[in-house]
């Protein structure tokens, strides 16, 4: 056996676990060169083939304004963050994009879209398509996290980690101010 | 199982004379040595699976109770060992244990893949998730793992990730995908895996999972053709020509061609290219009759379906294969019965059609029965 071919085998048998240690390492750095967003979350516990149980929510955003955004489907833009507490207090910036001014005013930026009926944003990347996030939780407490979702609006919080070019990842759920499996 | 079939013919050639004791005896030996344990591969396969799967569903339950970093440290060490398994019965040459543990591995890389999206609540589409499993899967099992059974995952896990990807598809090219989306997937995949399986099979020790998976691949493109022009299933809209989809179809059969000219078998070369010819044909011709309904469109599905599989049975007695000959003869003959229930109605006229039907069942038999003596048999070597 040629020394190529066992350095090849040892390399692809390599791949995967170096591979899986860099996606932790990637995320990792993303959240810690992130600053940390609290914002409370509205509200079904339907499971995912792959990452198990989920819970679908809206983040709850205090609107200066409703967003002008298109009826049908999404508008693009991001989201001006006034101020932070308790409930993170907003405006849409409709088409703004990477480089583009900011109003004197916004504290942080979060780039995303924008849905109408009722208003809501979710950041790039966190949205399913319809301006909802999926929160994977424990199986046996999604049932409960879910109604208590809806009976105590606000007891479900997420931390978003929000980096410097607007992009935004989900650092922890919080129940009533504590970490969630983490 | 195969030595116990394997004595019951030598004992009933015993019986009747044709070999001596002492032969037989040898024959026995002989198959207990050289035996295939397929049902403990088949089980041992499962185990693995089960196994993989086990390993999934813990990671789904999410549990709160076990910090994060510890679930992720648990889950590469986990990768890591098996990693090291895989090399080590690689190495040594111990080819059971080998094919498990990399079947292990490609489950737990999956796992792993999940564990980080749930873990850092990653939202993309299990698309994505699927493709980098192959990316980081592929590799390591191409090298080391060159069982059936490994090809057969590998290959299923391959065609899932392409059917899961359709919404990215949609996206590129809408109207490409917009008449019979799942029968040009379906093609495109057959003939991307028949590619890929005269490659493999190009490869010493890889050999017979290449010729099995592109068994497999065949198997899957005469079953989409079939299903192209088995039904009235697909409903284009008004006016809509399904150019796009059949060009598509041409190009992706060109590579395959290729493929098969330069790397399959020498004495099967040229049927098999003839059956890819009137495979694209029957499945280009499927998409164009599908806006015909009624009784003109079934019958002309029919005689479709029946031109198909009567190149099937010919390419069959060509290459000497006569289960595949008599699977023609079937189908044909299954499809000859639904086309009189299809053009009947009535009860006097759907008991005729019986009758009718019946009569026409048997006389084909009959014919398969004597066209199946003349079909040669498929040379394997020293016994044919």
């Amino acid at each position: 056996m040629s020394r190529v071919f066992f350095v090849a085998v040892a390399a692809a048998l390599a791949l995967p676990v170096l591979a899986l240690a860099a996606l932790v390492g990637q995320q990792e750095m993303r959240l810690a060169h992130a600053r940390i967003l609290s914002v409370p979350l509205t509200g079904y516990d339907p499971r995912d083939l792959l990452q198990g149980h989920y819970i679908l929510a809206q983040f709850d955003w205090s609107w200066e304004r409703e967003p002008a955004a298109e009826l049908y489907g999404g508008t693009d833009g991001a989201l001006c963050v006034l101020n932070d507490a308790p409930r993170p207090r907003v405006r849409f910036l409709r088409g703004w994009k990477a480089g583009d001014r900011t109003d004197s005013d916004c504290t942080l930026i979060v780039v995303g879209m924008a849905r109408l009926g009722p208003p809501r944003f979710a950041p790039r990347g966190l949205d399913d398509g319809y301006g909802l996030v999926r929160f994977y939780v424990p199986e046996e407490r999604a049932g409960e996290l879910e109604k208590l979702m809806r009976d105590r609006p606000g007891a479900l919080t997420a931390d978003l980690a929000v980096r410097s070019d607007g992009g935004a990842a989900i650092k922890a759920l919080r129940v009533d101010g504590n970490v969630l499996g983490r | 199982m195969a030595i116990v079939i394997a004595e019951h013919f030598t004992r009933r050639w015993q019986a009747a004379g044709l070999i001596d004791d002492n032969l037989a005896a040898r024959i026995v030996a002989w198959e207990a040595a050289h035996r295939r344990p397929v049902f403990l591969w088949a089980v041992a396969g499962m185990g693995a699976l089960a196994l993989s799967l086990g390993i999934m569903a813990i990671v789904g339950a999410n549990w709160e109770s076990i910090p994060a970093w510890l679930k992720l440290a648990v889950d590469l060490g986990l990768n890591a060992a098996c990693a090291v398994a895989v090399f080590v019965f690689w190495r040594r040459g111990w080819p059971w244990r080998r094919e498990l543990a990399a079947l292990l591995l490609f489950g737990l890389v999956l796992s792993g893949i999940a564990l980080i999206g749930q873990v850092y609540q990653l939202q993309s589409e299990p698309w994505r998730a699927l493709v980098l499993w192959l990316a980081l899967g592929t590799p390591f099992l191409a090298l080391t793992a060159y069982s059936r059974l490994t090809g057969t995952i590998w290959l299923i896990a391959a065609v899932t990730t392409w059917f899961v990807a359709d919404a990215p598809l949609l996206e590129y090219h809408g109207s490409l995908w917009s008449i019979g989306r799942e029968l040009l997937q379906s093609y495109v995949a057959a003939c991307a895996m028949i590619v890929i399986a005269i490659l493999r099979s190009l490869w010493d020790p890889a050999r017979g999972q290449g010729e099995f998976m592109s068994r497999l691949a065949w198997a899957g493109l005469i079953a989409t053709c079939t299903l192209a022009v088995a039904f009235d299933w697909i409903s284009p809209r008004d006016g809509e020509t399904p150019v796009e989809p059949i060009l598509l179809a041409a190009a992706v059969s060109v590579p395959a061609a290729v493929a098969l000219w330069l790397g399959g078998a020498r004495n099967e070369r040229t049927i098999l290219l003839a059956l890819l010819a009137s495979s694209l044909l029957t499945w280009s011709l499927g998409l164009l009759v599908a806006p015909m309904r009624g009784l003109s469109g079934d019958l002309l599905r029919a005689l479709l379906f029946i031109f198909y599989w009567t190149g099937i049975g010919a390419v069959a007695a060509t290459a000497g294969r006569r289960g595949l000959f008599g699977l023609a003869f079937a189908m044909i003959g299954v499809r000859l019965l639904i086309l009189y229930f299809e053009a009947i109605g009535g009860l006097t006229a759907t008991g005729l059609g019986l009758i009718g039907g019946g009569v026409l069942c048997l006389l084909l038999a009959a014919a398969g029965w004597r066209m199946a003596r003349v079909v040669p048999r498929r040379a394997r070597g020293a016994v044919t």
